[in-house]
Protein backbone atom coordinates (compact mmCIF):
# COMPACT_ATOMS: atom_id res chain seq x y z
CA UNK A 1 0.00 0.00 0.00
CA UNK A 2 1.20 3.50 -0.90
CA UNK A 3 1.86 5.64 2.17
CA UNK A 4 -0.88 8.30 2.40
CA UNK A 5 1.57 10.88 3.74
CA UNK A 6 3.71 10.57 0.59
CA UNK A 7 0.98 10.24 -2.01
CA UNK A 8 -1.62 12.97 -2.38
CA UNK A 9 -4.04 10.55 -4.05
CA UNK A 10 -3.86 8.22 -1.05
CA UNK A 11 -4.31 11.04 1.44
CA UNK A 12 -8.06 10.52 1.25
CA UNK A 13 -7.56 7.09 2.84
CA UNK A 14 -6.27 8.78 5.94
CA UNK A 15 -9.22 11.15 5.93
CA UNK A 16 -11.79 8.43 5.45
CA UNK A 17 -10.14 6.13 7.99
CA UNK A 18 -10.25 8.83 10.68
CA UNK A 19 -13.84 9.68 9.76
CA UNK A 20 -14.75 5.99 10.01
CA UNK A 21 -16.02 5.92 6.44
CA UNK A 22 -13.29 3.74 4.93
CA UNK A 23 -14.54 0.31 3.86
CA UNK A 24 -13.45 -2.49 6.24
CA UNK A 25 -11.00 -4.18 3.87
CA UNK A 26 -9.13 -0.99 3.11
CA UNK A 27 -9.29 0.03 6.78
CA UNK A 28 -7.61 -3.25 7.76
CA UNK A 29 -4.95 -2.73 5.13
CA UNK A 30 -4.35 0.80 6.34
CA UNK A 31 -4.13 -0.30 9.98
CA UNK A 32 -1.39 -2.78 9.03
CA UNK A 33 0.46 -0.02 7.25
CA UNK A 34 -0.03 2.51 10.10
CA UNK A 35 1.35 -0.02 12.60
CA UNK A 36 4.65 0.04 10.71
CA UNK A 37 4.69 3.62 9.42
CA UNK A 38 5.49 6.12 12.17
CA UNK A 39 4.36 9.10 10.12
CA UNK A 40 0.94 7.58 9.40
CA UNK A 41 0.58 6.56 13.04
CA UNK A 42 1.32 10.12 14.06
CA UNK A 43 -1.15 11.49 11.48
CA UNK A 44 -3.91 9.18 12.69
CA UNK A 45 -3.29 10.11 16.33
CA UNK A 46 -3.30 13.81 15.55
CA UNK A 47 -6.43 13.54 13.36
CA UNK A 48 -8.25 11.62 16.10
CA UNK A 49 -7.24 14.27 18.63
CA UNK A 50 -8.59 16.93 16.29
CA UNK A 51 -11.81 14.95 15.89
CA UNK A 52 -12.26 14.90 19.67
CA UNK A 53 -11.53 18.61 19.89
CA UNK A 54 -14.08 19.35 17.17
CA UNK A 55 -16.64 17.20 19.00
CA UNK A 56 -16.61 19.70 21.86
CA UNK A 57 -18.46 22.19 19.70
CA UNK A 58 -21.73 21.66 17.92
CA UNK A 59 -23.10 24.21 15.48
CA UNK A 60 -26.49 25.68 16.30
CA UNK A 61 -29.22 23.45 14.98
CA UNK A 62 -31.87 24.82 12.71
CA UNK A 63 -35.46 23.72 13.04
CA UNK A 64 -36.61 20.86 10.77
CA UNK A 65 -39.06 23.09 8.89
CA UNK A 66 -36.53 25.88 8.36
CA UNK A 67 -36.18 25.33 4.60
CA UNK A 68 -39.94 25.16 4.09
CA UNK A 69 -40.50 28.39 6.02
CA UNK A 70 -37.65 30.12 4.20
CA UNK A 71 -38.97 29.23 0.75
CA UNK A 72 -42.52 30.18 1.78
CA UNK A 73 -41.29 33.57 2.94
CA UNK A 74 -39.36 34.16 -0.29
CA UNK A 75 -42.47 33.23 -2.29
CA UNK A 76 -44.64 35.60 -0.19
CA UNK A 77 -42.25 38.50 -0.68
CA UNK A 78 -41.96 37.89 -4.40
CA UNK A 79 -45.75 37.86 -4.73
CA UNK A 80 -46.22 41.05 -2.68
CA UNK A 81 -47.28 44.27 -4.49
CA UNK A 82 -44.53 46.74 -5.45
CA UNK A 83 -45.51 49.39 -2.87
CA UNK A 84 -45.30 46.84 -0.08
CA UNK A 85 -41.83 45.74 -1.23
CA UNK A 86 -40.73 49.38 -1.16
CA UNK A 87 -42.25 49.86 2.27
CA UNK A 88 -40.62 46.71 3.67
CA UNK A 89 -37.20 47.56 2.23
CA UNK A 90 -37.39 51.36 2.39
CA UNK A 91 -38.73 52.25 5.84
CA UNK A 92 -35.46 51.70 7.66
CA UNK A 93 -33.35 54.17 5.63
CA UNK A 94 -36.26 56.67 5.78
CA UNK A 95 -36.43 56.32 9.56
CA UNK A 96 -32.68 56.80 9.92
CA UNK A 97 -32.79 59.91 7.72
CA UNK A 98 -35.70 61.36 9.70
CA UNK A 99 -33.93 60.69 13.01
CA UNK A 100 -30.73 62.35 11.75
CA UNK A 101 -32.73 65.40 10.56
CA UNK A 102 -34.52 65.66 13.90
CA UNK A 103 -31.19 65.51 15.75
CA UNK A 104 -29.78 68.36 13.62
CA UNK A 105 -32.89 70.52 14.19
CA UNK A 106 -32.72 69.93 17.93
CA UNK A 107 -29.01 70.75 17.99
CA UNK A 108 -29.61 74.00 16.08
CA UNK A 109 -32.66 75.32 17.93
CA UNK A 110 -32.42 74.05 21.47
CA UNK A 111 -29.80 75.94 23.42
CA UNK A 112 -27.82 74.32 26.16
CA UNK A 113 -28.37 75.81 29.67
CA UNK A 114 -25.67 78.41 30.20
CA UNK A 115 -23.46 78.28 33.29
CA UNK A 116 -23.89 81.21 35.64
CA UNK A 117 -22.06 84.21 34.24
CA UNK A 118 -19.08 85.78 35.87
CA UNK A 119 -20.90 89.10 36.23
CA UNK A 120 -23.53 87.56 38.59
CA UNK A 121 -20.93 86.51 41.14
CA UNK A 122 -19.08 89.80 40.85
CA UNK A 123 -22.32 91.65 41.59
CA UNK A 124 -22.91 89.66 44.78
CA UNK A 125 -19.38 90.37 45.95
CA UNK A 126 -19.85 94.01 45.21
CA UNK A 127 -23.06 94.10 47.22
CA UNK A 128 -21.34 92.45 50.20
CA UNK A 129 -18.50 94.95 50.07
CA UNK A 130 -20.98 97.80 49.83
CA UNK A 131 -22.83 96.57 52.92
CA UNK A 132 -19.57 96.30 54.88
CA UNK A 133 -18.67 99.81 53.81
CA UNK A 134 -22.05 101.02 54.97
CA UNK A 135 -21.45 99.46 58.40
CA UNK A 136 -18.15 101.27 58.65
CA UNK A 137 -19.79 104.57 57.73
CA UNK A 138 -22.42 104.25 60.43
CA UNK A 139 -21.86 106.96 63.03
CA UNK A 140 -20.16 105.69 66.20
CA UNK A 141 -22.28 105.84 69.34
CA UNK A 142 -21.77 108.93 71.50
CA UNK A 143 -19.12 108.67 74.19
CA UNK A 144 -21.69 109.27 76.93
CA UNK A 145 -23.67 106.31 75.90
CA UNK A 146 -20.77 103.93 76.50
CA UNK A 147 -21.10 101.59 79.44
CA UNK B 1 -27.13 16.39 60.58
CA UNK B 2 -27.90 13.13 62.40
CA UNK B 3 -26.57 12.66 65.93
CA UNK B 4 -23.63 14.97 65.31
CA UNK B 5 -22.75 13.32 62.00
CA UNK B 6 -22.70 15.55 58.97
CA UNK B 7 -22.62 14.02 55.55
CA UNK B 8 -21.01 16.12 52.86
CA UNK B 9 -22.03 15.52 49.28
CA UNK B 10 -19.89 16.66 46.41
CA UNK B 11 -21.50 19.11 44.03
CA UNK B 12 -21.57 17.44 40.61
CA UNK B 13 -22.12 20.71 38.75
CA UNK B 14 -19.07 22.21 37.02
CA UNK B 15 -17.60 25.16 38.84
CA UNK B 16 -17.75 28.65 37.41
CA UNK B 17 -14.07 28.35 36.53
CA UNK B 18 -14.64 25.04 34.68
CA UNK B 19 -17.56 26.52 32.82
CA UNK B 20 -15.47 29.51 31.74
CA UNK B 21 -12.64 27.22 30.56
CA UNK B 22 -15.15 25.12 28.58
CA UNK B 23 -16.66 28.24 27.05
CA UNK B 24 -13.20 29.40 26.10
CA UNK B 25 -12.39 26.07 24.43
CA UNK B 26 -15.67 26.10 22.53
CA UNK B 27 -14.97 29.62 21.35
CA UNK B 28 -11.51 28.58 20.13
CA UNK B 29 -12.93 25.67 18.12
CA UNK B 30 -15.61 27.91 16.70
CA UNK B 31 -13.10 30.61 15.76
CA UNK B 32 -10.78 28.07 14.12
CA UNK B 33 -13.65 26.84 11.93
CA UNK B 34 -14.89 30.35 11.21
CA UNK B 35 -11.45 31.44 10.02
CA UNK B 36 -11.30 28.73 7.34
CA UNK B 37 -11.90 29.86 3.75
CA UNK B 38 -15.67 29.70 2.99
CA UNK B 39 -15.56 26.56 0.85
CA UNK B 40 -13.40 24.65 3.34
CA UNK B 41 -15.61 25.81 6.20
CA UNK B 42 -18.75 24.62 4.45
CA UNK B 43 -17.09 21.31 3.62
CA UNK B 44 -16.01 20.72 7.24
CA UNK B 45 -19.43 21.61 8.62
CA UNK B 46 -21.18 19.26 6.21
CA UNK B 47 -18.62 16.46 6.63
CA UNK B 48 -17.93 16.58 10.36
CA UNK B 49 -21.14 17.93 11.81
CA UNK B 50 -23.87 17.13 9.30
CA UNK B 51 -22.22 13.80 8.44
CA UNK B 52 -23.22 14.05 4.79
CA UNK B 53 -21.82 11.73 2.12
CA UNK B 54 -18.92 12.92 -0.01
CA UNK B 55 -21.16 12.89 -3.08
CA UNK B 56 -23.75 15.10 -1.37
CA UNK B 57 -21.14 17.60 -0.19
CA UNK B 58 -19.45 17.65 -3.58
CA UNK B 59 -22.85 18.29 -5.21
CA UNK B 60 -23.61 21.14 -2.81
CA UNK B 61 -20.22 22.76 -3.35
CA UNK B 62 -20.12 22.14 -7.08
CA UNK B 63 -16.88 20.19 -7.19
CA UNK B 64 -15.72 16.62 -7.79
CA UNK B 65 -15.43 14.14 -4.94
CA UNK B 66 -11.69 13.99 -5.43
CA UNK B 67 -11.42 17.79 -5.19
CA UNK B 68 -13.64 17.72 -2.10
CA UNK B 69 -11.41 15.18 -0.35
CA UNK B 70 -8.38 17.28 -1.11
CA UNK B 71 -10.25 20.35 0.19
CA UNK B 72 -11.20 18.53 3.40
CA UNK B 73 -7.67 17.25 3.88
CA UNK B 74 -6.31 20.80 3.69
CA UNK B 75 -9.04 22.11 6.00
CA UNK B 76 -8.32 19.48 8.65
CA UNK B 77 -4.61 20.13 8.37
CA UNK B 78 -5.24 23.82 9.04
CA UNK B 79 -7.50 22.98 11.98
CA UNK B 80 -4.92 20.56 13.36
CA UNK B 81 -2.28 23.24 13.42
CA UNK B 82 -4.65 25.85 14.87
CA UNK B 83 -6.02 23.59 17.58
CA UNK B 84 -2.94 21.49 18.31
CA UNK B 85 -2.56 23.09 21.76
CA UNK B 86 -6.00 21.83 22.76
CA UNK B 87 -5.43 18.15 21.97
Amino acid sequence: MMCPTRDKQSAEILLEYCAGTLDPDRALEFEKHAAECAECGRQVASQRALWQTLDQWTPAEISPDFDARLYARIAREEAAPLWMKWFVRGWKPALVTAAAGAAIVIALFVRQPQPPSRTDTVDIDQVEHALEDLDMLMPLPAAGNRI
Amino acid sequence: MLGGFTRQVEDQQPTVEQRMVNQDRLQEVRNAITMLPPKQRAAVLMHKYEELEYAQIAGALGCSESALKSLLFRAYETLRSRLSHMA
